[in-house]
């Protein structure tokens, strides 16, 4: 069954270039620029850091391995945290998976989700990882051993987050079963590994948060050549991921029994998953039943016998049905509720390095002076990134994702333009929140002046419209009714197309930032302002204007 | 109600409707009829405003679905062949969603709805989610949803599959009962005994082409069959 579900999904892969396989090969082959630029980017971060490290020698293992742990922490949480949702989904929300739980061989859908998050989780390894480790090797001239040891260690961890995923599932869903016998909902169970994922995150935020290299650091004994690693490995060892990090570190320096002690102690750890995902593995089928059984939607009430006489305010016009819909859809599905706590969780660990950087170099600005400023500017790009990704992810494909549902607005008297002015507003309003609440905390925190702040605010607010209505524009523009899989519309041209525009965005909202901070010149950031508002409004009023001549079902029959 | 003109439309090369020429009139129950892949609910998703005619016009009550579509679209109800709703949506909230839509004022939904609700016994699980309905229940919902706002035409897409004996005699029942105060019905169905009971008039489609149009005593004389002949028998006959 294993083998036909990969023959499907291989073959999947193969019908996909066969219609309009110009476009998808361009497709396919912009991706992989994207991902070669991401990765000789992170390579020349690292080869530049290990170059400046190589001229410290006292520091340089020690300095090494904390990079390292910070690195390692930082993607096993980002895969960890990324499959325990993939996985979440795929195993007990996939409709397609019906035909396979009935079948005498249900046991390979767990397997078959779980190798599908263990394949799918190589292109960190290949874009992200490989190339930091490459860096190092140029730089500090590692022999092969402990190359391969590097290599092997980095894979290893991230196959261990994957598994940590997996296990976490099936063991919280076995665990709430043994005490309750009808099982877990699958409210029940996405609160519970969400509140997990929170508790975790916090725990060691506040760890790594009251680390201080300068302490960790500091010289203890004059007579030592090199700082020693201890300190910095015993301030990460409740960590798995610092077993990986002290593999790679010991192989760099050419201690490779060391670093082949910590591979082994990852190994037995992913050994120990490996049996446990077995052994849990074993019970997938009563937790399927279990999960399978309710909707797992926020609030689900019980039946009533009378019919609410009560209308909700959004419901007395057109324009407000449409964002009581999206508003709904929004925040009562658990996957888009799982997703927006990720890319919180991500924003709060910015949020807490910029906080650090910017202590630090208070401390010291006497020689990086501009540091500050350009860390300020970078505020502002990630928060374009950050709320690129959300449009990317809920924007972009809402109009497409509509396919099967389209028949509801388009059979309806609603003008489709007005569809698309209420799906916009509903989305820049939301994220305009968010991205106001959360750059609040963040002007507060650097203590910022009023000045800069609301100019800082103002830029935010901007892009929000700015990114939101460019995606709702190609969303619309290349509307897709082929899927209703928002990572699938994302990963197209179009998509790709607003995920370069925004960067660019991103670059010139912070560029224009960072010359008002400099140079005082507040004439680039306001006309940067007022392009904003006139292109938001250019681009949903285009979009409105070409949702008229859309075909809502193009299939034939 | 519903007049159709010279209609054709093309998907890519395939020709899904080939000049299509066909009125309705009040109280009539117009069922179309044909093999699978044949048009027929391409027909219907014209005629609803969910795709765009390639050639020729569809009226509905006067007004023309492409030019003036939100007048066409307040006097038709549409029943879809598959009644997807979003998931995370309770029956309820999706009439209160489609009331608004179709402009039924919050004091008529909440006297209206209930008692559709009761027609079709679904009293008391409108407060579920959509993804919990079986699939029989979905389709009723659309049912009632496409009643709501006392439409003068329905456009329904296969509306009997997945309701059970009960319901789908309530639907047939109700679509009957439309036609007879005054509304017009054009449904496709692959149910003949449906079409029987309640078409006034009856259409095969085959390839994008209308094969024939006409009551039952009409057909039958066409394909020379006798008085007692079913429609099942005129359509093997005819197309």
């Amino acid at each position: 069954m294993l083998n036909f579900l990969w023959q499907i999904n291989f073959k999947r892969f193969g019908r996909y270039f066969r219609k309009n396989s110009a476009a998808k090969i361009i497709t396919v082959a912009l991706f992989l620029a994207v991902f070669c630029a991401v990765a000789a980017g992170i390579y020349q971060f690292f080869y530049h850091g290990f170059l400046y490290l190589k001229d410290f020698p006292y520091f340089r293992p020690a300095l090494t391995l904390y990079s390292f742990e910070v690195f390692f922490l930082l993607i096993g949480f980002l895969v960890w945290f990324g499959s325990l949702i993939a996985l979440l989904f795929s195993l007990f929300k996939n409709q397609r998976s019906a035909f396979i739980v009935a079948s005498p061989k249900f046991s390979s859908l767990p397997a078959y989700s779980l190798y599908s998050s263990l394949m799918s989780s190589a292109w960190i390894f290949l874009f992200v990882l490989a190339p930091a480790l490459w860096a190092g090797a140029v730089v500090f001239n590692t022999g092969f051993w402990a190359f391969a040891l590097s290599i092997l260690s980095s894979l290893l961890v991230i196959k261990f987050a994957v598994l940590l995923a997996y296990v976490l599932i099936l063991a919280v869903a076995f665990i709430w079963r043994l005490i309750k016998k009808s099982g877990p909902s699958f409210l029940g169970l996405s609160i519970t590994l969400a509140v997990i994922a929170i508790a975790l995150f916090t725990l060691v935020a506040a760890k790594v948060s009251r680390h201080d290299v300068v302490v960790i650091l500091s010289t203890q004994n004059l007579n030592l050549t090199q700082a020693p690693l201890l300190p910095v490995a015993q301030s990460f060892k409740y960590l798995p991921t610092s077993l990986a990090a002290q593999a790679v570190t010991y192989a760099q320096i050419g201690n490779l029994q060391k670093g082949l002690d910590s591979f082994f102690g990852l190994a037995g750890l992913v050994f120990l998953e490996v049996v446990l995902a077995w052994y849990l593995g074993r019970f997938f089928l009563p937790l399927w039943q279990n999960l399978s059984e309710s909707g797992g939607i926020a609030h689900k009430q019980e039946p009533r016998r009378k019919y609410s006489r009560s209308v909700s305010g959004l419901l007395q016009k057109p324009f407000g049905a449409v964002l009581y819909k999206e508003r709904t859809q929004l925040f009562r599905n658990p996957k888009n509720s799982f997703w927006l706590l990720f890319l919180l969780l991500l924003w709060l660990s910015y949020i807490g390095f910029s906080l650090t950087v910017q202590t630090h170099l208070r401390m010291d600005n006497s020689q990086l002076t501009r540091l500050p400023n350009i860390i300020l500017a970078m505020q502002l790009l990630v928060l374009v990134y950050f709320v690129s990704s959300l449009v990317l992810r809920f924007v972009f494909p809402s109009f497409s994702s509509e396919r099967n549902t389209a028949w509801i607005f388009a059979a309806s008297p609603l003008r489709l333009g007005r569809l698309v002015w209420a799906k916009f507003w509903f989305f820049a309003v939301t994220f305009g929140a968010f991205a106001l609440l959360a750059e609040v905390v963040n002007v507060l925190l650097l203590k910022l002046p009023v000045g800069p702040s609301g100019l800082f605010l103002t830029l935010s607010l901007s892009s929000v419209l700015a990114l939101c209505a460019m995606g709702l524009y190609f969303g619309v523009k290349f509307a897709n009714f082929e899927t209703d899989d928002p990572q699938a519309l994302g990963t197209s041209i179009p998509g790709l197309v607003f995920v370069f525009c925004s960067i660019l965005y991103g670059a010139l909202a912070a560029y224009s930032f960072y010359v008002f901070l400099t140079a005082g010149l507040i004439i680039m950031p306001i006309i940067f302002i007022l392009a904003s508002l006139l292109f938001f409004w250019v681009l949903v009023a285009s979009a409105a204007q070409a949702v008229r001549h859309t075909d809502f079902a193009p299939q034939y029959g | 109600m519903l007049k159709i003109q010279n209609l054709s439309k093309k998907f890519g090369n395939k020709t899904a409707l080939n000049n299509i020429n066909l009125e309705i009139r009040p109280g009539e129950v117009f069922c179309l009829i044909g093999p699978n892949g044949a048009g027929k609910s391409t027909l219907v998703k014209i005629a609803a405003g969910l795709l765009q005619p390639g050639l020729g016009e569809v009226l509905i009550g006067g007004f023309d679905i492409v030019k003036t579509p939100e007048k066409a679209k307040a006097l038709a109800g549409y029943i879809p062949d598959e009644p997807t709703v979003w998931s995370a949506i309770t029956g309820g909230e999706f009439l209160q969603i489609v009331g608004a839509l179709y402009g039924v004022s919050p004091k008529e939904r909440v006297e209206r709805i209930p008692k559709l609700l009761s027609m079709f016994g679904l009293s008391g699980i409108d407060q579920e989610y959509f993804e919990d309905y079986s699939r029989g229940n979905k389709q009723k919902f659309s049912i009632l949803a496409a009643l709501l706002h006392r439409p003068k035409i329905l456009l329904v897409d296969e509306p009997i599959v997945g309701l059970d004996p009960t319901s789908a005699e309530t639907a047939k029942f109700q679509f009957a009962e439309f036609a007879k105060n005054g509304g017009s019905v054009l449904m496709v169905t692959h149910t003949l005994s449906v079409a029987q009971a309640i078409a006034t008039r009856v259409g095969f489609l085959e390839n994008g082409s209308l094969k024939a149009v006409g009551t039952m005593a009409e057909l039958r004389r066409r394909a020379g069959l006798p008085e007692a002949a079913t429609l099942e028998e005129i359509y093997k006959k005819l197309v």
